[in-house]
Formats: structure tokens, sequence, C-alpha cells
């Protein structure tokens, strides 16, 4: 899952950065609305967290773009301008949700994965999958009961894979929604995790697609 | 309380009665001699005609008659005034009128029946104002040449009555207007404190939220001046209230940002799954919290510039003060490597300390903020034709001309410039200059290639203007 976040105040952008990394997403932040509107373009971002006043373009004006580009992004506006004429404004240009400043931290993670789990179609709070059963709230993994102890990129390659139900994902795609821009990637990093969680939870658990990447595996009874 | 309706009326209508008071005394007093001048010259005539016509008659009565002739006059019994005394054969006051005719020995020889037996008055020829049985009268007593007294007299309270009426006929429309006056007095004092009441009601209505001007049109003339006052102070109270309100707003607003920052580090710190990440969260959280701290400390500067009549003014002396100053930044100058180039000239100016203070620490900060590390700094401070300058240039970036002006804006902040600043210090500069009739311009600097600032203080005069505008 990938968050692009936009936010032109340093202290509070890092903030979120490290919150939002804390709830398993990649995040990569963008400090003014040119910036912001470049990197929706390029896309591959699950949701964008956007300040509204930003330099340079003003965060309505973003989303409008980004509406008139026909991104369907999922974007939640996190602005100081909290009065209700301009949450009715946001929200009639295009945004999701939004959120005032100022904030609870906790109260933003449940957003944006109730937004990331609205986009992907389900309703469901957590995922389930055969044996396997993922909390996105508490981060929490079991399988077949037993709770798995992953790490915070473990948890996420297994969630985003999750959400695919059992569609093959590319592994640069998988890399683009583990990562953020500033992050070190190893190249076969995708491929250690994948061998990570095979070690952790089942060698089934995620299947190799010849050619184009990894799906989430079959499930147990049926893989024999 | 003082009732200006009661205070008002009692006023005027004790005057008016001591008036008619007046009036009618000294009306009284002129009746009392206009009638006494006529009355007299009648008593005389009177007496003169007794005489003409008596007087031969009597000379042939030689011998003493013995009981002296008395006419009768009218003895009936009216009451009332005018008409009511008057009869067809006499009249009521008859038996106010007397005459005497004394022979030369002093034998009554003719009285009428109203006169007593009795001189009216000793034999004395001319005026006398005698009291006969418990009665004041006035009598004329006049000598014939063969030595017969003829007196006339008339009971003193006929003249008095007609003093009185003469008085009276004086006293009683101003006494029937009495009243009168009362109800006029109170309808015009009704009228006008109606129109004052209208007044404080209007103004009863007027609250921080609705500040309009008062109605002047139906107040009388000479509170016309008390609305334009009030008017006035409504006036300055809303612009007031509007720039307080814009701070507030804007205050709240601007802060809402730094407290977000601070609660999601607090977040951050409790919720870190190692002690890099709860440290480094930590460090965040202090770091807001001074930010923070700095914030508010500005907001207070600058709502204490913006209120020019609390500042103070006193002389001081601008060199020590920017000396002052550039010692504290002192650590971080060497911290950031900069280089500060300072040339101080003694200068004296006027004015509140704490704002001057304010004003040359935000641009020295600023300009140590701007500039990049390793970078240099120009401080002056000179006196050049009676003003005093203060310049303040740096190699940083400088500001785009077309952004000049909205800098001095509160809470704006340059663009990509990666410096957190609370957008407030320039703002406070602008404001104390003001406040100081100083000007602040803002240019490029030749010598660093930077911003420079200069602040040039006018002559005294102009911050005394200012204050006490």
């Amino acid at each position: 899952m990938r968050i692009l976040l936009v936010e032109d105040d340093r202290s509070l952008g890092e903030g979120i950065r490290t919150a939002l990394r804390r709830g398993a997403f990649a995040v990569d932040w963008v400090e003014d609305g040119t910036a912001a509107l470049l990197a929706a373009q390029d896309g591959d971002f699950d949701l964008v967290v956007l300040d509204l006043g930003l330099p340079r373009v003003d965060g309505i004006e973003v989303i409008r773009r980004i509406r008139a580009a026909a991104n369907p992004v999922p974007i939640l506006v996190l602005s100081a301008r909290e009065r209700p004429a301009d949450r009715t404004l946001g929200l009639d240009v295009g945004a999701d949700d939004y959120l005032g400043k100022p904030f609870d931290t906790a109260e933003l993670l449940a957003r944006v994965r109730a937004l990331v789990r609205r986009s992907s179609g389900r309703s469901h709070p957590t995922l389930d999958s055969g044996d396997l059963h993922l909390d996105p709230a508490t981060l929490e993994a079991r399988w077949k009961g037993r709770t798995l102890d992953l790490t915070r990129r473990e948890f996420s390659l297994l969630r985003l894979l999750m959400e695919q139900n059992g569609r093959p994902m590319a592994r640069e795609t998988i890399q683009k929604h583990l990562y953020g821009w500033d992050e070190d990637v190893a190249s076969n990093a995708v491929d250690v995790h994948v061998h990570q969680l095979r070690r952790k939870v089942d060698p089934a658990v995620v299947r190799t697609v010849r050619g184009i990447g990894y799906a989430l595996g079959q499930s147990s009874e049926t893989d024999a | 309380m003082r009732s200006m309706r009661r205070s008002l009326l009692w006023t005027l209508l004790g005057t008016l009665a001591v008036l008619m008071a007046v009036a009618g005394f000294f009306s009284y007093r002129a009746g009392l001699q206009e009638a006494g001048e006529m009355f007299d010259a009648r008593l005389v005539q009177s007496t003169r005609v007794l005489m003409g016509l008596v007087d031969e008659p009597l000379s042939d009565l030689t011998a003493f008659p013995g009981d002296p002739i008395v006419l009768r006059g009218w003895h009936g019994h009216a009451e009332g005034v005018g008409e009511a005394l008057a009869f067809s054969d006499g009249h009521a006051y008859e038996s106010k009128l007397a005459f005497q005719v004394w022979d030369t020995k002093q034998r009554l020889l003719l009285r009428s029946d109203s006169a007593p037996t009795r001189p009216l008055a000793p034999l004395v020829a001319g005026y006398d104002s005698p009291v006969i049985d418990g009665e004041q009268w006035r009598t004329f007593t006049l000598q014939t040449r063969e030595g017969r007294w003829f007196q006339s007299g008339e009971r003193s309270d006929i003249r008095e009555e007609l003093a009185e009426d003469i008085a009276g006929g004086t006293m009683l429309p101003l006494l029937l207007a009495l009243p009168l006056m009362a109800l006029v007095i109170l309808w015009s004092v009704n009228y006008v404190t109606r129109s004052l009441q209208s007044v404080s009601d209007q103004i009863g209505r007027r609250d921080p939220e609705r500040m309009s001007p008062l109605e002047a049109s139906d107040v009388p003339r000479e509170a016309q001046g008390l609305v334009w006052a009030v008017n006035g102070l409504l006036g300055r109270l809303s612009e007031a209230l509007a720039r307080e309100r814009r701070f507030v707003a804007d205050a709240a607003h601007e802060l809402r940002t730094p407290i977000s920052a601070l609660k999601v580090h607090a977040e951050n710190a409790r919720m870190a799954q190692d002690e890099e990440g709860r440290a480094s969260a930590q460090d965040m959280v202090g770091d807001s919290v001074a930010r923070l701290e700095r914030l508010a400390s500005q907001l207070l500067t600058l709502n204490r510039a913006e209120a020019v009549s609390r500042l103070t003014s006193v002389r001081l002396r601008l060199d020590a003060l920017v000396g002052v100053e550039v010692d504290a930044l002192r650590p971080i100058l060497s911290l950031n490597r900069q280089w500060l180039q300072l040339k101080l000239d003694s200068a004296e100016i006027k004015g509140d300390e704490p704002a001057l203070t304010a004003l040359v620490r935000n641009l020295l900060e600023n300009a140590v903020r701007y500039t990049p590390v390793g970078g240099r700094l120009n401080v002056r401070v000179k006196q050049a034709e009676g003003r005093v300058l203060l310049i303040i240039a740096d190699s940083g970036p400088g500001i785009a001309e077309e952004e000049r002006d909205r800098v001095f804006d509160r809470f704006y902040r340059t663009l990509g410039s990666r410096v957190q600043g609370s957008g407030l210090g320039l703002s406070i500069v602008r404001e104390v200059a003001d406040a100081h009739g100083a000007s602040v311009t803002l240019s490029y600097s030749q010598e660093l290639g930077g911003l420079e600032v200069t602040v040039n203080w006018a002559a005294d005069s102009a911050y005394r203007a200012a204050i006490s505008r």
C-alpha cells in the first residue's frame, strides 16, 4: 500500500510519514502542489493525503486536476481549513474524506484504512483468505489460528497480495507498493520478502507466477 | 438619581412663581401709590367743592346752631364688587367716605352720617392718616378765611382694595398660566427626553455583533454631537474588534498545523516500536513545543505592536540595542560559520524598548535564518541628515520583487524556502516601524547579493504623531 503525502510543513509531514509507516504503508512525501500533481500523474498510489494550503498550486486545485485527469485515487484532505463550507468545497471538488487540523493520529490512520478498503471494493475490515487472517488495524496476522510474527514490510506484502484476490502482481508493482521513493531498495527485495513469508507462514502462501511475479497461494487444502 | 424632567419642571415653575410674586408685589405697590395720588387729589377736590358749596351758607349762620347738621348717606346692605355695590340711590361705600365742618371754636357744624362727632383728624391744614375706631383713614383738612375747618376723609381700605385689584389683575392671568406652563414644560421636556430615550434605546441595541451607526435623524440638534461622538466611537470599536477577530482567527488557523505536528510526534513517541524511533519522535516533540512557544511569543509581540497606544516612549541608543542583539546571535553565527560585519554609529531614537528590540531581533534572526551556512551578513547603524538608519544585508536568496509587499502580511512565508518560521517576523517589524514613524524598505544587496532591509527613523515628531493617533 503506497500513500502520497502532500504537506508543506516539514515537522508535520515528517510526523505523518512516521505514523503512516507504522501502519505498514509506504509513503511518498512531497511539499508543494506542483510536485503533488507530478507524483499523482505517475500513479500507483493507493491514497493521497493532501494538505490544502500548499505553495505553488493550492490543494483544491490539485484535487480538481487529479479528477480532471480521470485519476480515481482516493483523496483524504488534511487541512486547517475546517469550517463546514471548506469541507463541503473539498468534498465537492472530488476529495473522498476530509479531516480538520489538529487531528488525532489514530483517527487519521483509521480513515486511511477505511478509504483503502472501500477503494478496493471491500466492506469487511479484516482480510480473510482460507487459513490466512489479516487485521490491518492491529497489524495482526494469523495462519490457522496461529499468530504470525511478521515485519511491517512482510505484513504489507501479504496485505497487498490478499487485496488482489489471487490475481498475480508484477514484481516491480509490488516493489512500488512496498517502498517509497526515498527508501533504499535492494533489487531482489521483493524476492527476499516472499522467501521470508514462505518460511514464516507456509511455503504455499505465496505462489510464483512465471513471467509475471507473485500471487496469493492456494489454501493448503487445495494446494496438494 | 436626578430627573431632568422633574428638576426642569420645578426650576421653571419655581422661577415663574417667584417672578409672579415680585410682579404682584410691585404692581400692588404701584397701584397703591397711583391710587393714593389720585385719591388724595380727589380728597382735596371734594373738600374744596364742599367748601365752595357750604361755606357761603354757613357764614350766614352766625350763631352756633347747637347740634350739627347731619347728611344722611346710603345705608343698605350689599356684598360683592363693582355693580353689586352701586344702587340708584347710593353706593355701599358711602360709609367709607366722610366729611366734617367745624367753626372757629371747634364746634361741629356739619358732618356726613359716616363721620364721627370728634374731628377726623387734628384740625391742622393738610393731609393726615389717623386711626378711627380701629380703621385706617386718610384725611384732608382745609381752613377758610373765616377760620372754619373743612375735613374730608376716606377709609384707606378703599385704596388698598384698588391696589389689590390692580395687583390681582396682573397676577391672575399669570396664576392661571402656571398650570398651563407646567403642562407645556412637561410636554416639551417629554419630547426632548423621548428623543434622547430613542438614542439610548439605539445604543442599548448595539453589541459587538451589531455596531451600525446610530440614526441621527430624529434626534434634537443639541444631541447630534452626542450621536456623532457615539458613532465615531462605534466605528473605532468595530474596527478594533474586526482587527482583533481577524488576528484571533489567523492565529487559530496558524496554530492548527504546529499543534497537529505536536500531536503526531507525541503519538509517534508513544507508539514507537524501537528506541531509535522513540528518541527521534521525542526530539520532534521538543522541537514542536519550541516552535509553538515561539509562535505564541511572536503573536503576543505582534499584538502588542499593533496596539500603538500601549507603547511607551523613552530615549534609547539604537546602536547599543543592535549590539546586544547581535551578541545574542553569536553562538548560532559560529555554528553556521556565518560571518557578520558590524558597524555601529552612535544613534539615539525614541520609542518603546521591548517593541524596538523585537524589531531588531526579528530582522537579525531572519537574516541569519535565510543566509546559507558560510554566508555573510552586514549590520549597520548610521545617522544621515537627522535620520537614523538600520541596514541589515545578507548573502541569502533575497526576496523577489513581486513578493516584497506580501512578505509583510501576517503568516506569509516565502515559497520554496526550507526555513520554518512563524510567518510573523516581518509583520512585527512593519507594525513596530509604523508605530514609531519609521519606514521599512526591502531591496537587493549590491554588496552581498541577498536581501537588504533598511529601517529609516524620521525625526522625533513622527513618532509622537504616530503614537497620539
